[in-house]
């Protein structure tokens, strides 16, 4: 199995969706390094999980290996494709895991797997075309868990558990196979190497043997049974009363069969005299019989003479029948006849009936001329109703007209008033204008007064503020001075210190050096009573100096200070001189007063200003108002004449009316109905008489048709009575000569003629009776004239007596028999359970040692299977010591523990040891370093991966990775540790190291590398395709 | 133009545990004595100066400190190229200051290699100096450069035999100057390696051929721990000390390099003495132990093979309170305690029968019967076919 690419997706630290390229790794040993948990070991458990649901390291669960940021749109999925056996084969996989719809609905997505292989793979596969143009087709194999778990062991041969043994070295895991107790190591092997063989042949002995002491068992069981049965201790009793119970049975046998030929002598007499007593019972039974007979004859005679009338009877039955029939029809007829008398009857009352209905002539034209009158008054009433109806209307017209009229005029009123006003008002407006455009002139110059105050009196506010500001700073100032020269005056007093200071110094300096009787360089003299002594203080020309600074300074701040004053007092005069000049002018002013006038003042201008602008407009406003005001007055009178006519007009189209409509009914709608229902009456009328005339005629008509019925009927009756009479009387005469009284008689016997056959059989067959049994009666007494003399009774007791003793000794017989039957077959019995248990036992024997051997319980106790698994363990071993001693210079080997103390309860023979060859000794593996255990877990898994790949059976695994554990290593050991596993992919192998030694990032050039950011982890490297 | 020509000298290595930093100094230091006394013009280290990538702070305390000696103390100019042990950006730190000073580094890998000219009397040589590089960085460094006559594109280079040649060749024909000297670190074919080398690649493709290195007066080479000429003019100047068991028979040292006027070149093998000799002794027990024996300087770095028939208890403990730097102990004929004596049994080559009966006659030590052997012949053909059955 060789891993060409996995993707992952959403899956542990990768958010979205990375891939690695193996097949761009090539033959290098490759490096997947990173910082703790970002996700080296992901990868691993990626392969892991793509092939078996399960994570490399088992800790973590399926259900856990979603990225826990990623978005909920994003599906947790990884892909992986393997090559196995030059086919190439995918699976996807995505656990359990919610999914959320677009409205914020979630459903749980189902964990689903698929397995696919890619076509074009085989020499005559249909698409290799395909592949060469580098489009891939993919055949899925299974999307069940369990059917694509069953491909991944066909293929891989391994399942999860042994896979992270072989192929996927996972963190802290892979010294399970060095540290694991006996049995573990034992299944991975079993696994591995397909050893069940050797476990199946095992059992199938294991079976043999049981099946075998089965067998003998039951043989023995069946043994115990059958002596138990017979309640006998052992096989010779049985026999020998076998042999008794032979003898009794001959015995018996003899003496049955003497008394069957007793017996049967004495039932042939028993049956002969029965026989005769039989007869005798017979001819006394006929005798009787014919007696009985004999009586009975007479009966007979009188059934034979009805029988003959009977017949008679029946001979006249077809003429009866037909005086019936006649009569019968003439029945009939005289009912129908008497049925159409009924019918005239009623078609001549009819007839009555509907005459009266139609009435006279006369009847019907006078009503139908009253009817006519009424409708031609009526007619005319209706045209002068029409007329009036429209008079009305136009009156409605017209009043209507003079109600305008009327409004109109009002409005003209209305408008003529309204202008009068506008005039009016126009005219004042005029006047007021050109009053306020006289006053313009005096305003303005108020205006200009009152804002040369205004000005002047600010200036006097202003002047006042600057001098009392002045005086303030002047203020300051002087107590500036004051302070300057008290400063001035110190530092005069300190530079004079300094300076006598300094000069006390100098003198006291050069008094040192004043020599009796040498003069003095200052004042020349020779004696020296009071040389001058230095002070206490230090001074120094340096002090001085700074003094005469600080006082010069403080001299000119004097000076600039003092101008400053003179400065500010020269202002303040002058202010106030301004004041004063300005107060003259003002007299007593308040700002506010002299504010609002200026303001008042302001208004009043401009409102002249505007006054005198608008004169001119407001003129030409006030014409035209005139203008208006005369149009308004003409419209006025106008609609008033309007009005006038209107009104005339109405009153006289009403008076018209008034005139017209009396005498007048109002309801045209009445009338109108009326009319209409006279003319239906008229009409109805007419044709009503019509109706009654076509009924008259009808009935005319049926009345004359039923009375040529009835004369028909009559004729017939006639008829068929004669008929009938006739044929009565001759059926009479020919009963009377047969015996019949009357016809009832004859009706009644020939119904009954039916008896008349049976009677005549029941005569004949007692005369057969009687015939027969008279011959039988004189038959019997010939026979009965030789009868022996036997008592059958007496014979009989005999017999049953010797048959009972017979039934008795059958039985016994029988019961012996059975005896001896069960003792034979015990005997056989023993016997075939002796030769039986011969059998079995030579064949346990040759068994027993066999499969004891095989099922562990031998002087080594291993069973065959484990045996074999040592062998092929010690194989592996021998790789796996190989790579250790070059890994560890030589110094360790592993090697298998040889069972010296044979117990069966722990498993032997698979235990793994450690030889030190330094120490020369043995120990057992735990007692490894932690590195030291590393390398000998690596040097193991690469040796198990050796055995696996040189096995037929086994399956080549092509690739292999170590998760960390190099850690432990140090720098020599570790270098050794690569060493072996680079000459392991020069083998063809894939290595792959994960680890976070930093050392590795510089020795393996080939690197993916797993990078952790907080929006989850990526990859980067050559063989990383980042979605 | 005179230098001394040396490489591999592994500074930090652990040797079986113990550390070899007061031995490289020693050897170090004779450098440097030698450097001065043969008066020459240039030192050249063939690379592998650290023994690992990010090696420990005293190793590089003394590299510094050699450094220090060599180029300000007795100013002599330094050239330095990275081997496959060294990290290539560490060691060249400071490189382009340093270079003012006379100590040239070429660590990385660039697409214009370091050229060093240094006159003498006749004229200039030019020191080409080519860092170590893997296949993959030289294709990546050289995947736009300018093609050469007769060398094919960086592309082709998988290995690290052809990426030493595609380096070399393009050297010699960008590179001008009539006598050039090549500084590289790899691989040649028909050189012996020792087990101490880090392997560059197995197998086919690992080797340079001696002849890409024509057109250059000398190639001073580093990576092959045993000092070695393939030609007068590509040589291998072999480690600084011994750093496997493999080379104890090798006498280390350093190499003096004459060029004259028209490009001859003349080698010279100036050995070095260890502060601690690595040997491999051989003897017996007792003798060894023995306070007569004769064994050479008790504290060298010693292997020691005991002749020995029967096994010794705890033979390093007792020969390690002797010998004080015993790093190895092993028996020529040490066996391991008794084995149950058993027919070779390989399992694939054997039918399940033969196998019972290998281990039968193992564990009860005799033949089975006849009748046995038929038994199990219908056992085992029982459980073949229910095998058959189960598969079909």
């Amino acid at each position: 199995m060789r891993p060409v690419r996995l993707t992952l997706s959403a899956f542990g630290p990768f958010r979205g969706v990375v891939e690695v390229d193996f097949s761009k790794v090539g033959d290098e040993l490759f490096l997947i390094h990173g910082a703790t948990g970002a996700g080296k070991s992901t990868i691993l458990d990626g392969i892991c999980y793509a092939l078996y649901g399960v994570s490399a390291g088992g800790e973590r669960r399926a259900k856990d290996l979603r990225c826990q940021g990623a978005s909920p749109r994003s599906r947790t999925y990884v892909m992986f494709e393997f090559d196995v056996d030059r086919k190439r084969y995918r699976i996807r996989r995505s656990p359990e895991q919610e999914k959320a719809k677009a409205r914020g609905k979630v459903t749980t997505e189902r964990a689903a797997v698929e397995l696919s292989v890619r076509e074009g793979d085989g020499p005559s596969d249909e698409s290799q075309p395909l592949l060469a143009l580098g489009l891939e087709s993919w055949r899925s194999l299974s999307e069940k868990a369990g059917g694509v778990a069953e491909h991944v062991d066909a293929l891989i041969g391994l399942d999860a558990d042994q896979f992270r043994q072989v192929v996927v070295l996972p963190q802290g895991r892979f010294r399970e196979f060095l540290l694991a107790p006996s049995r573990e190591r034992q299944e991975i092997l079993e696994s591995l190497f397909h050893t069940e063989r050797y476990r199946n042949i095992e059992e199938e002995m294991r079976r043999r043997k049981d099946a075998l002491q089965d067998a003998l068992n039951r043989e023995r069981d069946r043994r115990a049974f059958i002596l138990e049965q017979a309640a006998v201790s052992g096989e010779a009793a049985l026999r020998q009363r076998r042999d008794d119970v032979d003898a009794r049975l001959v015995a018996l046998t003899e003496e049955q069969t003497a008394q069957a030929a007793q017996l049967k002598a004495l039932r042939d007499r028993v049956a002969e005299a029965e026989r005769w007593a039989e007869l005798h019972r017979r001819q006394r039974a006929a005798t009787a019989e014919r007696d009985g007979l004999l009586a009975e004859q007479e009966q007979m005679a009188q059934k034979r003479a009805r029988a003959e009338r009977l017949t008679r009877a029946k001979a006249l039955g077809p003429d009866l029948s037909l005086l019936q029939e006649a009569e019968r029809e003439r029945d009939g007829a005289a009912a129908r006849a008497a049925q159409v008398q009924q019918d005239c009857g009623a078609a001549e009352r009819a007839l009555t009936a509907a005459k009266a209905a139609l009435g006279t002539d006369e009847d019907h034209d006078h009503k139908r001329a009253a009817l006519a009158t009424e409708r031609a008054a009526l007619a005319v009433h209706e045209e002068a109703l029409g007329k009036a109806q429209r008079l009305a209307a136009e009156v409605e017209t017209l009043a209507v007209q003079a109600q305008n009229a009327t409004k109109a005029r009002a409005a003209a009123d209305e408008g003529r008033q309204q202008a009068q006003q506008n005039r009016q008002a126009a005219d004042k407006a005029l006047q007021q204008a050109r009053l306020d455009a006289a006053k313009f002139e005096a305003r303005r110059g108020q205006l200009l007064r009152l804002l040369q105050e205004q000005k002047a009196l600010r200036r006097f506010r202003e002047l006042a503020q600057e001098r009392s500001d002045d005086e303030a700073a002047r203020t300051k100032l002087a107590a500036q001075v004051a302070e300057t020269r008290r400063a001035l005056d110190e530092k005069r007093a300190a530079r004079a210190h300094a300076e006598r200071v300094f000069l006390s110094a100098q003198a006291a300096h050069l008094a040192q050096t004043l020599e009796d009787g040498a003069p003095c360089p200052v004042c020349g003299a020779h004696d020296h009573p009071a040389p001058a002594t230095a002070g206490t203080e230090q001074g120094s020309e340096r002090t001085w100096r700074t003094r005469t600074r600080e006082v010069e300074q403080l001299e000119a701040d004097l000076a600039a200070l003092t101008h400053q004053d003179q400065t500010l007092s020269w202002r303040i005069e002058r202010a106030a001189e301004q004041c004063r000049d300005l107060e003259e002018d003002l007299g007593e002013r308040d700002l506010t007063v002299l504010q609002d006038a200026l303001s008042k003042a302001e208004d009043a201008l401009a409102k002249a200003e505007h006054a005198e602008e608008h004169l001119d407009e407001l003129a030409a406003r006030a014409q035209q108002c005139s203008a208006i005001l005369s149009g308004a007055e003409q419209a006025a009178a106008a609609a008033a004449e309007a009005e006038a006519a209107a009104r005339a007009q109405h009153d006289r189209a009403r008076g018209q009316y008034e005139q017209l409509s009396q005498g007048l009914p109002t309801d045209a709608a009445a009338l109108g109905e009326r009319l209409r229902a006279l003319d239906a009456a008229i009409v109805a009328l007419d044709h009503g008489r019509r109706e009654k005339q076509d009924a008259v005629l009808d009935k005319e008509r049926a009345l004359a048709e039923l009375k040529g019925q009835l004369a028909q009927t009559e004729s017939e009756q006639k008829e068929r009575t004669a008929l009938a009479a006739d044929r009565r009387a001759a059926l009479l005469t020919r009963a009377a000569a047969e015996g019949f009284a009357d016809l009832d008689d004859l009706a009644h016997d020939a119904a009954a003629s039916g008896e008349a056959e049976g009677l005549f059989a029941a005569v004949t067959a007692h005369q057969e009776r009687l015939d027969r049994v008279t011959a039988e009666t004189a038959r019997l007494a010939e026979t009965l004239a030789e009868a022996p003399a036997l008592v059958a009774d007496e014979e009989k007791q005999k017999l049953v007596q010797l048959e009972r003793a017979h039934i008795d000794g059958a039985r016994r017989l029988g019961e012996l028999k059975a005896e001896a039957k069960q003792l034979s077959l015990w005997l056989s019995g023993l016997t075939e359970t002796e030769q039986g248990e011969a059998a079995l036992q030579d064949k346990h024997l040759a068994w027993g040692e066999l499969t004891a051997v095989a099922l562990g319980d031998n002087p080594l106790g291993m069973t065959f299977q484990r045996f074999v698994l040592a062998t092929l363990l010690d194989e592996v071993l021998e790789n796996a010591s190989r790579r250790l001693r070059s890994m560890t210079r030589d110094r360790y080997e592993l090697a298998r523990a040889r069972s010296d103390e044979p117990s069966r309860r722990r498993a032997r023979g698979l235990e793994l040891l450690v030889f030190d060859r330094v120490l020369g000794t043995e120990r057992g593996v735990h007692t490894l370093s932690g590195g030291e255990s590393f390398l000998a877990a690596l040097a193991l898994a690469l040796g198990l991966a050796d055995a696996v790949s040189a096995r037929a059976g086994g399956r080549a695994m092509e690739a292999i990775f170590v998760d960390e554990g190099f850690g432990g290593l140090d720098p020599e050991s570790l270098d050794l540790a690569l060493d072996a596993l680079s000459r392991l992919h020069a083998a063809g192998r894939m290595v792959g190291i994960i680890s976070h030694v930093g050392e590795l990032k510089e020795r393996i050039s080939t690197r993916i590398e797993v990078v952790r950011t907080p929006r989850g982890s990526r990859l980067s490297g050559q063989f990383v395709r980042a979605a | 133009m005179r230098f001394v020509h040396t490489a591999d000298w592994h500074l930090g290595r652990i040797f079986h545990g113990v550390s070899l930093l007061e031995d490289q100094a020693h050897a170090l230091a004779q450098v440097v004595e030698i450097a001065a006394a043969e008066k020459v013009d240039a030192v050249v280290v063939a690379g592998d100066v650290f023994d690992r990538a990010v090696p420990p702070p005293d190793a590089v305390a003394l590299l510094d400190d050699t450094w220090h000696q060599l180029v300000i103390g007795l100013e002599i100019p330094v050239l330095v190229i990275a081997g496959n042990h060294d990290s290539p950006e560490r060691i060249e730190l400071g490189g382009r200051v340093s270079a003012r000073a006379g100590l040239h580094v070429s660590g990385a890998l660039r697409q214009a290699p370091m050229v060093v000219g240094l006159d003498d009397e006749h004229g200039r040589v030019h020191f080409v100096l080519l860092p170590y590089a893997e296949p993959g960085v030289v294709r990546h460094a050289f995947a736009r450069a300018r093609g050469v006559p007769g060398l094919g594109s960086a592309e082709t280079v998988h290995k690290p035999g052809p990426a030493l040649t595609h380096m070399v060749r393009r050297a010699a024909a960008t590179v001008e100057g009539a006598r050039r000297v090549v500084v590289a670190h790899g691989s040649v074919a028909g050189t012996a390696a020792v087990e101490s080398e880090r392997p560059l690649s197995v197998g086919v493709g690992s080797a340079a051929a001696v002849e890409a290195f024509d057109g250059f007066v000398y190639a001073a080479l580093g990576h092959h721990h045993r000092p070695q000429s393939l030609r007068p003019d590509v040589r291998y100047p072999g480690s600084l000390l011994k750093y496997s068991f493999s080379e104890a028979q090798d006498q280390k040292g350093v190499t003096v390099v004459e060029v004259d006027a028209q490009g001859a070149v003349e080698t010279t093998h100036v050995p070095l003495t260890p502060l601690r000799d690595v040997r491999i002794i051989e003897g017996a027990f007792a003798a060894l132990l023995a306070d007569d024996a004769e064994v050479g300087a008790r504290d060298d770095l010693l292997r020691i093979v005991l002749s020995d028939e029967v096994p010794v208890l705890d033979p390093m403990g007792r020969l390690r309170e002797r010998f004080e730097n015993l790093l190895e102990v092993s028996q020529a004929r040490l066996a391991r305690p008794p084995a149950a004596a058993s027919v070779p049994v390989v399992p694939g080559r054997l039918s399940d029968v033969q196998l019972f009966e290998a281990f039968f006659e193992d564990v009860l030590g005799k033949e089975m019967t006849k009748q046995q052997k038929e038994l199990l012949a219908s056992v085992v053909e029982r459980v073949e076919q229910s095998r058959r059955e189960a598969s079909t």
